[in-house]
């Protein structure tokens, strides 16, 4: 008997979307990762940036899973929310920015130390 | 009767709500088929002058890219596209997109063939009856009808004999 397939979500992904720039092009995980200094806070995006931001994460993530306080969304249920853009859809962007927004924080900070 | 701007401004507005990728020329290709003598410079402006009032706010940002000319060489277009599409241009238009040349209007050859017309009767002879030559000549079909748009209800001041 074979083990059943367990796939996971990866936010992590190094071509997965993580914002822009500061001349507007597109960021990449591994740009997050290696330049976080370059790429643009959170709070500088535009609300048309930040929609599609988290939408295009979502779409590339087949694996998505995110278990809110009142119900747990797939890759398909978040798009609807955000394509919708609804309190639902806004709610999952929010926490996809939250967590996006630590994590280039944290990542500041590490190569802070570094330098 | 749309003029180009009206004309420019339904292509970019069906594009966007489509979510297409598209640089001026795809506009100015479009437009062509409507308007097969449209200057692609003017489109651009149009197109260009769209951006910030119309295109942007729909969620669209517009990147350089390189593109191949018909000649061969390369030149610099600005691609309009998507937000959400930012990380994929390179796959969602792609080399064959790049590689587009403007459409040259083409000229169809039509034959014009008058009726046969028999000679005038004179002294109770009949006349054989004459065929009267082939006229070639070549007309565009689009711009034909393009000119009977603009000018159908206006009587000519050059009236054909």
């Amino acid at each position: 008997m074979t083990d059943p397939v367990v796939t996971f979500d990866e936010p992590y992904a190094d071509d997965l979307p993580a914002g822009w720039f500061a001349n507007n092009k597109p960021a990449t995980m591994e740009d997050l990762w290696n330049d976080p200094f370059y790429i643009k806070s959170i709070f500088m995006l535009t609300e048309n940036q930040k929609w599609a931001l988290v939408i295009a994460r979502i779409k590339k993530r087949p694996n998505f899973y995110l278990d809110l306080d009142y119900n747990v969304f797939d890759q398909f249920g978040a798009l609807q929310h955000l394509y919708l853009k609804d309190s639902i859809g806004e709610d999952i962007r929010a926490n996809e920015l939250d967590w996006l927004y630590e994590l280039r924080e944290d990542r500041m900070n590490e190569l802070a130390v570094l330098f | 009767m749309k003029s180009m701007d009206d004309l420019v401004r339904d292509v970019v507005t069906d594009f966007v709500n489509n979510n297409v990728l598209f640089t001026a020329l795809d506009v100015s290709n479009k437009v062509k088929e409507t308007m097969p003598f449209v200057r692609h410079r003017e489109v651009r402006d149009v197109v260009r002058n769209m951006f910030v009032s119309d295109i942007e706010p729909s969620g669209y940002a517009r990147t350089p890219i390189t593109v191949t000319l018909t000649n061969g060489s390369t030149a610099e277009a600005l691609l309009y596209h998507s937000l959400v599409d930012s990380w994929d241009i390179d796959n969602k238009y792609d080399v064959q997109q790049r590689e587009q040349g403007t459409p040259k209007p083409v000229s169809v050859p039509i034959t014009i063939t008058a009726p046969s017309v028999a000679a005038p009767v004179s002294h109770g002879v009949v006349a054989a009856t004459v065929a009267t030559p082939v006229v070639t000549a070549t007309a565009v079909p689009a711009a034909r009808v393009l000119w009977d748009q603009l000018f159908g209800s206006v009587q000519s001041l050059f009236p054909r004999k």
